[in-house]
């Protein structure tokens, strides 16, 4: 300590030797954190648990997808196996979509197991996504799972609060900060010293966790559906956003050791912000927006969407929308009667109902998305203040498992229907022959349609969509960081 | 009576106490000197039982403090240097508090409020807070606990330091008010002047063991401090 | 002096420091406003069940309305029979299958606005209908991905997550707080057990916040359940037994890390790094490692194996149709898309595919309760586990309920079909007299035992190591430095 502090004396002298202030205060900051047993302890935990979350993670989103795989290819084979059968009915029959797990589900699982992974693609209508995992879970699956998310979002911010809240407040009980500002060392060069320390030592714990999901990346993920560099270039945006939020404690931790009276003080403080910003906010405002936002129910949904359903035909011959769009069709064609169409009539009206059916679902759907949205834009605005809001959010989204990523799927099944509508509605129209139940399509035409493959949204679109909340991060660190600054201009030596 | 029998304290190897014999009956107060680190504060805690003795024994009115500290702390009071009470709590309510858990019964208040002007607390401070209270006023509080809890015996620990003369003064005064009720006091300290004043034995210790023991009577101030004196730089020197 | 007067003095003395302690007050104002703002928070939410049930049941009216009239109609011959029979009133098949498929839901119970348990994750009411247990069984209600990841802010969150900070904030610093004060070594120079005087001041600084909890909790559920409360007696005496059990454990604990003789900032961080053990380590283990043990069953395989009987069930169907139109050349009575043709071809599919979704669905069944098994024997590693699962068996909302649920809907849907299926297998038509007994659900709890045995195992769990607990503060007590 002691050739430290004249290392210290010596440097502040210079002009030039500001960094080497700042550098002395970090190197000495680093040793006494490497000798806190306390923090060995800790970190041991924390690098423990982050192992344990990416071994249990591995499991998890191998198991899940092979069981896709396999799923999807027993549908495929369903699918192809149909025989000889009127096309309608074989889009009735249907296929299946099943959602692939993004390979960043690892570093955060986010919604997966709370939305469905299977959409039963049929005929007239858009079905929603089924079997939320969390259905089959233990009730205690609520009150915590373990994910690397878990550990950074929560774990690692007391690694933060633990190595700062004393380091002013103890530095004065110690008498050292005396010792130190009668040496002439710059206050804001201390703090950049030991905030330059502690930032070290939380992105070293968070190397490992990084580096790990890197290569579960490279040695599991699928690369004919993802592509790596996309997912090295999500990890990398991912790591700024938790380098962000962390940094922000870290700051915060130095601020608030700088503002108290005493150690204890700061660490009382701190804790409770933590516990705050954890757990509390995020459930407040989980109701908050529920209460102000609503949903519709489910039967709600339905009965909108069934209503406006009722203005389209469907199978129903005396609607007047059929009338109506019989008759334009004979007017088209310049006859009279269906049978005198070239073409097929029951198959120009399934596609012609379908196409009423689809503007139906995109508002229905797309109104019910648009309404999460909502909530989830005021569920994060408090982030700059309690910055787990902010984080949450953006780590899902660049990992893929938030809500938008769902959309994004449900879209591309839905895309898939509709080609499927498309594809039998036109086997029909071209073969069928009006009156005429026994025309049947072949494998041929069950294997010209392709199966669901699903291209997951790139980078840039997860990015674009979370560019709010990164924002919103980056003002986060920056107050933190201001706060440090104006509590270390006012810093009290006794 | 306080009686400590080849009582010794083995911290770590190091001997804080050893095979110490002493005796103070009723009407006696006993001042023990010495430098820092000699075993004065250990003597203290062995009689408190507040830590175990590596060997022999404290008594206290013919009770093993070790063996029975409850029956032995029956007849003790301690002050230490400063009487340490709840801040949020006036005089009267710590020394309600205190003297019931020493006596096992309540006492009405105005024995209290008589108690503490016994003890030098006068006029309004027994009912206010004590954290504003100064350290002579604690150490009063600290004497009318000893009081209500009529104790035979009394152990002081460095009760006049940080303290004005005139405290001390008043302090030495209450000593011997406590000593002609018959109280044994046993008194650590490290002021001579206050040892010769109102002790009637002083014995200096160094390193565990007590190098000497005089009369207050037999000794004047320029003697005892060369006693105390000589006896400290032969543990230097040693 | 009676061990009993030094408690009495010892609470007494803590009373009167405790009350000019702010922390106190502001740990009590949390304690209101909490507990209000949870209880408040579960009312809108099991309101908001309780509409969508009402809705529900709304719903199926009109369209039973609508076959009754239907059926009327074809009765006194004023319209004719339809020729499709998903549109026929008189199908068994289509009508116990469609149109006439009934709401049942779970009831809540009087407590259920204090734990939101599982109650997020079923819809509201399930729309069981003759066809297989597949086809209703996995409806979802409509929620925010993002809010159930996160839960909710009701009783049970408070009361698992932020009553035990309560209790630590007043209680870390028992011992060690006096020691550093010094008050404790002129305690310690009582002729009294200073065991005695801290638990005298332990049962003050955990006891107010305990039972103004406790307080708490019945005064906002008599003000927001109101009547209804006084049904819930047994499960209001077992909330409030569970709510001591679960502080006592962090008393204790408190009262044990006291004991061990370390400073005041040594206590506090040993008890926040247990809160975060018990709360977050050990449950998220417990979870990984049953979750990693026994996977949940791949849903997408039963989809699939149900989705091959359908098919399998309807080329059979081809074939039989086929060797009858050889056998029978000028047979009229079974022809592709005839009415009789298509009842029957739905009846294979639907029986084949009932057929194999039940097998799937029992096996997948059994696979899960592997995982709940296993996951229910880890939470005695954390009593907040056992609290949380208690809650959620307390307020009605809990697994073991569900499970009740399930199996009593499951046997509904048996008699349902049963009652549908066997007139569609001997070709009967259904009459007005049909239509008035159509099998109805009306639930039945468990009387009594199930549901009180599961929460009295559960606060045993959290009671042994309050015991045990105990003994190490209390040793730890004894043998407690007095001087630093």
């Amino acid at each position: 300590m002691s050739t430290v502090a004249t290392d210290i004396a010596a440097c502040a002298a210079t002009t030039f030797g500001r960094w080497r202030v700042v550098r002395a205060v970090a190197v000495k900051e680093l040793l006494d954190i490497y000798r806190d047993a306390r923090f060995r302890w800790l970190a041991a935990l924390t690098l423990l648990l982050m192992f344990c979350a990416l071994v249990f993670g591995v499991d998890q989103v191998q198991r899940t997808d092979r069981d896709r795989v396999a799923a999807a290819q027993g549908d495929r084979q369903l699918w192809t196996a149909q025989g000889a059968k009127d096309p309608h009915a074989a889009a009735h029959f249907g296929q299946y979509a099943f959602k692939p797990q993004s390979p960043l589900a690892l570093a955060d699982p986010g919604i997966d197991a709370y939305v469905g992974s299977a959409v039963w693609l049929e005929a007239h209508k858009q079905n929603e996504v089924q079997f939320r995992a969390a259905r089959d879970n233990p009730l205690s699956a609520r009150l915590s799972s373990l994910s690397l998310a878990f550990v950074l979002q929560a774990m690692m911010p007391l690694v933060a609060i633990m190595l700062g809240f004393a380091a002013f407040s103890g530095e004065r009980e110690r008498g050292t900060l005396r010792q130190l500002l009668s040496l002439g060392v710059r206050p804001i060069d201390l703090l950049v010293g030991k905030g330059l320390a502690i930032v070290g030592v939380l992105v070293a714990m968070l190397l490992p966790a990084f580096i790990g999901i890197l290569i579960s990346c490279f040695m599991f993920v699928d690369s004919s559906m993802f592509s790596l560099g996309d997912q090295v270039a999500r990890l990398v945006w991912l790591a700024l956003g938790y380098v962000l939020y962390l940094g922000g404690f870290a700051a915060l931790a130095l601020a608030v050791s700088a503002f108290s009276r005493t150690s204890r003080m700061s660490l009382v403080g701190l804790l409770a912000f933590w516990l705050i910003n954890c757990f509390l906010v995020p459930r407040l405002m989980t109701d908050v927006v529920r209460n102000t936002l609503p949903l519709p129910t489910a039967l709600e949904f339905r009965q909108a969407i069934v209503q406006d359903k009722k203005k389209t035909f469907g199978h129903d011959e005396s609607h007047p929308a059929f009338v109506a769009f019989r008759d334009r069709v004979l007017k088209q064609y310049d006859v009279t009667r269906v049978e005198d169409l070239p073409v097929n009539f029951r198959g120009l009206s399934l596609r012609e109902d379908d196409e009423n059916g689809y503007r139906i679902f995109d508002r229905h759907f797309g109104t019910l998305q648009e309404a999460y949205y909502r909530q989830d834009r005021w569920r994060a605005a408090p982030g700059f203040v309690f910055p787990l809001l902010a984080i949450q959010p953006y780590s899902m989204g660049l990992a893929g498992s938030d809500t938008r990523g769902q959309y994004h799927f449900t879209r591309a099944a839905e895309q898939h229907r509709r080609a499927i509508q498309t594809m039998v509605s036109d086997d029909l129209i071209r073969n069928g022959r009006y009156g005429d139940s026994t025309y049947v399509a072949g494998p041929d035409l069950w294997a010209r349609i392709s199966a669901f493959s699903y291209r997951p949204p790139q980078a840039w679109w997860a990015l674009s969509a979370q560019a709010v909340n990164l924002l919103v991060l980056v003002a986060w660190w920056l107050a933190a960081g201001l706060l440090a600054v104006y509590a270390v201009r006012r810093l009290r030596p006794i | 009576m306080l009686e400590a029998r080849s009582l010794t304290k083995i911290y770590q190897d190091v001997p804080a106490l050893d095979r110490l014999d002493l005796c103070v009956p009723g009407g006696e107060v006993f001042c023990l000197l010495g430098p820092n680190g000699a075993g004065k504060t250990t003597t203290v805690n062995l009689f408190l039982n507040f830590v175990a003795p590596t060997s022999g024994q404290a008594l206290v009115c013919g009770i093993d403090a070790t063996a029975e500290p409850l029956e032995a702390r029956h007849q003790l009071a301690y002050i230490p240097e400063t009487v340490m009470l709840y801040g949020n709590l006036s005089g009267l309510e710590n020394l309600e508090y205190f003297s019931t858990l020493s006596t096992g019964y309540r006492r009405g208040r105005d024995e209290l409020l008589a108690l503490l002007r016994e003890a030098g607390l006068q006029e309004e401070a027994p009912f206010r807070r004590v954290s504003g209270y100064s350290k002579g006023m604690r150490q009063k509080v600290g004497i009318a606990i000893a009081l209500a809890k009529e104790a035979k015996a009394l152990l002081l620990d460095e009760p006049t330091s940080g303290l004005d003369p005139l405290a001390a003064n008043e302090f030495a005064r209450l000593i011997e008010n406590l000593r002609q009720r018959g109280l044994a006091v046993l008194m650590v300290t490290h002021d001579l002047f206050l040892a010769k004043q109102c002790g009637t034995r002083v014995g200096i210790m160094q390193r565990g063991r007590l190098a000497a023991v005089f009369n207050t009577g037999d000794i004047d101030h320029t003697g005892l401090e060369r006693a105390y004196l000589d006896v400290s730089r032969a543990a230097v020197a040693a | 002096m009676t061990n009993m007067n030094v408690l009495v003095a010892a609470m007494r003395c803590e009373w009167r420091i405790l009350r000019l302690d702010p922390a106190l007050w502001l740990v009590l104002a949390m304690i209101l406003g909490m507990v209000a703002y949870a209880l408040y928070n579960g009312e809108t939410l099991v309101a908001r069940q309780a509409a969508a049930v009402a809705a529900a049941n709304t719903e199926e009216q009109e369209p039973l309305a609508k076959l009754r009239k239907g059926l009327a109609d074809i009765q006194a011959s004023r319209v004719a029979p339809p020729d499709a029979p998903f549109r026929d009133p008189r199908n068994a098949l289509f009508v116990g299958s469609g149109s006439a498929a009934t709401n049942v839901a779970l009831p809540a119970q009087p407590l259920a606005i204090t734990a939101i348990g599982q109650s997020d994750l079923y819809p509201a009411t399930l729309r069981v209908s003759a066809g297989s247990k597949d086809s209703f069984f996995f409806a979802d209600e409509i929620a925010n991905p993002a809010h159930l990841l996160s839960g909710s802010f009701d009783l049970a969150f408070v009361l698992v997550f932020i009553y035990p900070l309560w209790i630590l904030a007043l209680t870390y610093n028992l011992v060690s707080g006096e020691r550093e004060q010094g008050t404790l070594a002129l305690t310690a120079s009582c002729p009294v057990q200073v065991r005695t005087v801290m638990a005298g001041k332990l049962l003050v600084r955990a006891g107010i916040p305990m039972l103004v909890t406790v307080a708490a909790v019945f005064a906002g559920l008599a003000l927001i359940v109101g009547g209804t409360l006084a049904s819930g007696g047994q499960a209001l005496a077992v909330l409030s037994l569970a709510i001591i059990v679960y502080g006592a454990f962090w008393v204790v604990l408190a009262a044990a890390v006291n004991g061990l003789g370390r400073d005041s900032a040594y206590n506090a961080l040993l008890l926040v790094a247990a809160w975060i053990g018990v709360l977050l380590i050990i449950p998220s283990l417990v979870n990984a490692w049953s979750e990693a043990r026994y996977p949940s069953p791949s849903q997408a395989e039963m989809v699939l194996a149900v989705r091959a009987a359908s098919a399998d069930a309807d080329r059979e169907r081809n074939a039989a149709l086929a060797r009858y139109q050889d056998e029978h050349p000028q047979g009229t009575a079974l022809q592709r898309g005839s009415y009789r043709e298509r009842t029957l071809r739905r009846l294979a599919v639907q029986l084949a595919a009932t057929a194999r979704s039940e097998e799937i669905m029992a096996a997948h069944e059994a696979q899960l309760q592997r995982q709940h098994d296993l996951a229910g024997r880890l939470a005695y590693a954390s009593p907040a586990l056992l609290m949380h699962d208690a809650l959620a068996e307390i307020a009605g909302t809990g697994r073991s309920r569900y499970r009740a649920f399930f199996a009593q809907v499951d046997r509904f849907h048996r008699e349902w079909r049963e009652f549908f299926i066997s007139r569609a297998q001997a070709e009967q038509m259904l009459t007005s007299g049909d239509y008035s007994h159509f099998p109805q659900f009306s639930f039945a709890d468990n009387p009594g035992t199930g549901i009180l045995s599961r929460v009295a195992s559960a606060l045993i769990g959290i009671g042994v190591p309050v015991l045990l607990l105990a003994a190490m503060a209390a040793r730890g007590l004894r043998r407690c430095r007095v001087v630093g």
